[in-house]
């Protein structure tokens, strides 16, 4: 436990109390940083958090953990796991801060799920949110990888529309969640993933994808492609990063863009593997 | 003309009942060159009259032929000149960068290399696609929010020289 007391030795962290969003900053400023790779920007409040097409992520301060990774990887071959890569880090750092010493762990009654790609979900309600924008050079790829957590929300700090769709650590655990705590948590476990990634351990990312989301596996979900609409059964995420889903006529197809709408399952990922 | 458009059975086909004895296809910088071998087992009268009617029809066939080469050979030219960028990986093709904002290039725009493109997003990573080359946009290949292949033509740039 001792190493999560700091930051990796390897990472510049940029700490700021306001930005209009740590992926924007990142992006912004990348001529001055791009020699200090891997960076980790991180702020206390974002005043125009994005998420993907310029969705709106809420950003009050301290509420949550706005983070923003930026480094690179060598070849884009990798792009499509990233998303994968980034979620199960996620997952496995909430996991970590809730089995802290004075939190209870076995008897925990909630798990965390991965409902492809990158959303996190605790208890069916999102928890937290990933957004990856990459530039892609000639002969590498610079990743700007931005993850928003929810840990000090009250029902109360979300607005209406979220009121049934999100939650926060808070509300789960009833406890308050340190942002340089979970920080420092998340950029350990992130580049022991990204590491995986990058040596080509492909199997074990795919693996642990497929395990985190083991509470989807043969069930009926809806599929959003675009303005297309889907109903099919999921079953599992293939070796390069794509869902698998069975239509009604029983063929199973891969999709690599997309979006799962929201699932009443309970999560139990015990179970599978 | 793409190869994929090409029904090679119907080629051959073709060349046969023709007699038409070599031709060459091109699609961008790859080329196919087919050629048939002919045997010389007709009869005097049915040579002539076969070498007769393939006067007629092989000669129709070949002026054909040619144009179509000429074709070829001229969009050849065309892909020369321009510089193609293509997708990268499989995804969803975005012109700008959120819904309500502009487009990132349009058709006739001088662009400098490093400029953004457009997005590819995969995975609901969005991947912003550069240009490596400086010039003008001629062509934008494919709508936006369209689907894409790996490597599939995305834009066509004239550069500058």
């Amino acid at each position: 436990m001792k190493k999560y007391n700091m930051y990796p030795g390897f990472l510049e962290v940029i700490e700021l109390e306001s930005c209009d969003s740590t992926n924007n900053y990142l992006k912004k400023n990348y001529e001055q940083l791009k020699s200090r790779l891997p960076v980790l920007i991180t702020a206390a409040q974002q005043t125009r958090g994005r998420g993907r097409r310029d969705r709106t992520w809420q950003s009050q301060k301290y509420l949550g953990l706005y983070s923003t990774f930026g480094f690179y990887l060598e070849s884009g071959s990798k792009l499509p796991l990233l998303p994968l890569t980034a979620g199960i880090s996620v997952i496995e750092t909430l996991n970590k801060i809730t089995r802290f010493p004075g939190n209870s762990d076995g008897g925990r009654d909630f798990e965390f799920g991965l409902k492809w790609p990158n959303d996190i979900l605790a208890g069916n309600r999102k928890i937290s949110g990933i957004l990856i924008e990459n530039t892609m050079f000639k002969e590498k790829v610079f990743s700007v990888t931005g993850i928003g957590i929810n840990l000090n929300h009250t029902t109360e700090n979300f607005p209406g529309s979220l009121k049934d769709t999100a939650t926060s650590l808070r509300l789960i655990t009833g406890k308050t969640g340190k942002i340089e705590k979970v920080n420092k948590v998340l950029s350990h476990i992130f580049f022991s993933w990204l590491a995986k990634l990058k040596n080509n351990e492909h199997k074990e990312i795919i693996e642990q994808a497929n395990r985190y989301s083991g509470f989807l596996k043969d069930r009926p979900i809806t599929f959003h492609q675009d303005d297309k609409i889907t109903s099919a059964i999921f079953r599992g995420i293939n070796n390069d990063g794509g869902i698998i889903l069975e239509g009604r006529q029983g063929t199973e197809k891969i999709y690599y863009s997309g979006e799962i709408s929201p699932v009443s399952y309970v999560i139990n990922n015990k179970d599978k593997k | 003309m793409k190869f994929k458009d090409v029904d090679l059975n119907e080629l051959f086909r073709m060349m046969e009942e023709h007699d038409v004895a070599e031709i060459v296809l091109k699609d961008g910088k790859t080329a196919i060159e087919v050629k048939r071998n002919r045997e010389p087992t007709h009869t005097s009268d049915s040579a002539d009259k076969t070498d007769a009617v393939q006067a007629e029809t092989g000669g129709a066939v070949e002026g054909e032929s040619n144009r179509e080469s000429n074709t070829l050979i001229t969009e050849q030219k065309n892909n020369e000149k321009y510089h193609i960028v293509e997708a990268p990986l499989v995804g969803t093709f975005y012109l700008s960068p959120a819904p309500d904002e502009e487009a990132f290039v349009e058709v006739g725009d001088q662009v400098n290399s490093g400029d953004v493109l457009c997005i590819v997003e995969a995975m609901k990573s969005m991947n912003e696609i550069q240009t490596d080359v400086s010039g003008v946009i001629k062509e934008i290949c494919v709508d936006n929010a369209e689907l894409v292949e790996f490597e599939q033509p995305l834009f066509k740039i004239e550069t500058n020289v």
